[in-house]
């Protein structure tokens, strides 16, 4: 391929058609047969980078600014990129608990976009799909960008945060995420601050129902439950090669 | 902040930094402190040369187990082993308890005050004394 096709002319020279068709190459095709590439245009319609949402004041949505890397996205044919903050207005995410999809929505006159969402995951006219959010009825609980680099695990959905645990307990939490998790992590720490180190727990020992090893874990779509094991063996919470426990801190990570 | 679960009984179940997230069993109640998660947990705390909640291991006849026992602001505490109270003197919150080795057998240490301080987290150590294999 030969790019680009289209040459310099000088002042007062006769423009001829191949002039104009090569340039018209080079700007539609990279200089490209028409048949071998897509326009331009067309080959970035659904283009997007440097895009993130985060939760923003419980119940709101943000797509954060970043002077070297705006977010930047092609909505409709209209390549727009953003200057500052783009936030979600205030009272759109209500009711009772639901996911919500989130858009950017290109704006007459505007370079950049604003953020919508809708309980539909249609796109609209001048809209494009970037990621969803779970409301639990009274605030955010999860966000999800469609465009999150998937290169490296994303922040945990949902985070416990450490606390105490002993033998023969239960202990459930919440995880907002609105559906089964799809992966769930338990780690334990000898330290109250989670200094190292966190050991993942995949069993435990326990006297009940038999002598034996168990996983402590079970989830459903609203819980992520532990349950220590009970009996004298040393490692009620924690049966691992390194380090038996029946007592420290666990912290549950769950992503959906 | 830190919240302190407890037991329909009283008793101190666990303690958190987030409480949202947990639906509580009945008679489960909470109550919360403007102490960090660290300064709860120091409250009462169990180690064995320095270390935390990990399970100690010894066998008949290894050199009798010392257990550092820190309670925060106190004179003593009284420590629970195996459903035995101890009474145990602390200077600059710190004492110590002495597991023998003498003979085979599992403890339990935990605070006798089950209601102040958490049999959980770092308030609660077991020693396993096992017979010596030589």
């Amino acid at each position: 391929m030969t790019y680009p096709n289209s040459s310099q002319v000088t002042a007062g020279q006769p423009t001829a058609a191949s002039d104009y068709n090569n340039l018209r190459g080079d700007a539609l095709f990279l200089g490209n047969n028409l048949v071998d590439s897509l326009p331009l245009g067309t080959y970035l319609r659904r283009h997007v980078e440097n895009f993130t949402i985060q939760i923003y004041s419980t119940t709101r949505l943000r797509v954060p600014y970043s002077v070297n890397a705006p977010a930047t996205i092609m909505i409709n044919g209209y390549m727009l990129q953003a200057a500052a903050d783009v936030t979600l207005a205030a009272g759109l995410i209500s009711g009772g608990a639901a996911t919500w999809y989130i858009f950017a929505q290109r704006n007459a006159g505007s370079t950049t976009f604003t953020l919508s969402v809708n309980t539909s995951a249609v796109e609209p006219t001048d809209q494009r799909l970037v990621g969803e959010c779970y409301f639990d009825g009274s605030s955010i609980t999860t966000v999800t960008c469609y465009f999150t680099p998937s290169t490296q695990l994303n922040t945990a959905d949902f985070d416990s945060g450490w606390f105490a645990v002993a033998a023969g307990q239960t202990y459930a939490k919440a995880h907002g995420l609105g559906q089964m998790p799809r992966l769930t992590v338990v780690l334990w720490s000898s330290n109250a601050n989670g200094a190292s180190p966190n050991v993942p727990v995949s069993v435990v020992i326990s006297a009940t129902p038999a002598q034996g090893t168990y996983s402590p874990l079970y989830i459903s779509n609203t819980n992520c439950t532990i349950v220590t094991g009970t009996g004298t063996s040393g490692a009620c919470t924690l049966a691992s090669m390194n380090y038996q426990s029946s007592a420290g801190y666990y912290r549950i990570l769950a992503w959906k | 902040m830190t919240f302190i679960l407890y037991n329909p009984d009283g008793t101190i179940k666990t303690f958190m930094t987030y409480i949202a997230d947990v639906p509580l069993a009945a008679g489960e109640t909470y109550t919360e402190t403007e102490e960090s998660f660290e300064e709860v947990a120091a409250k009462f705390a169990l180690s064995h040369f320095g270390e935390g909640c990990v399970t100690v291991r010894a066998h008949t006849g290894d050199p009798d187990i010392v257990i550092d026992v820190c309670a925060t602001g106190l004179q003593s505490v009284s420590v629970d082993v195996n459903g035995d109270p101890h009474i145990v003197p602390l200077i600059n919150d710190h004492g110590s308890i002495t597991i023998p080795t003498n003979a085979p057998g599992t403890f339990a240490l935990a605070p006798t005050d089950k209601r102040t301080f958490a049999a959980a987290g770092s308030g609660y150590l077991v020693v396993l004394v096992t017979e010596n294999p030589d």
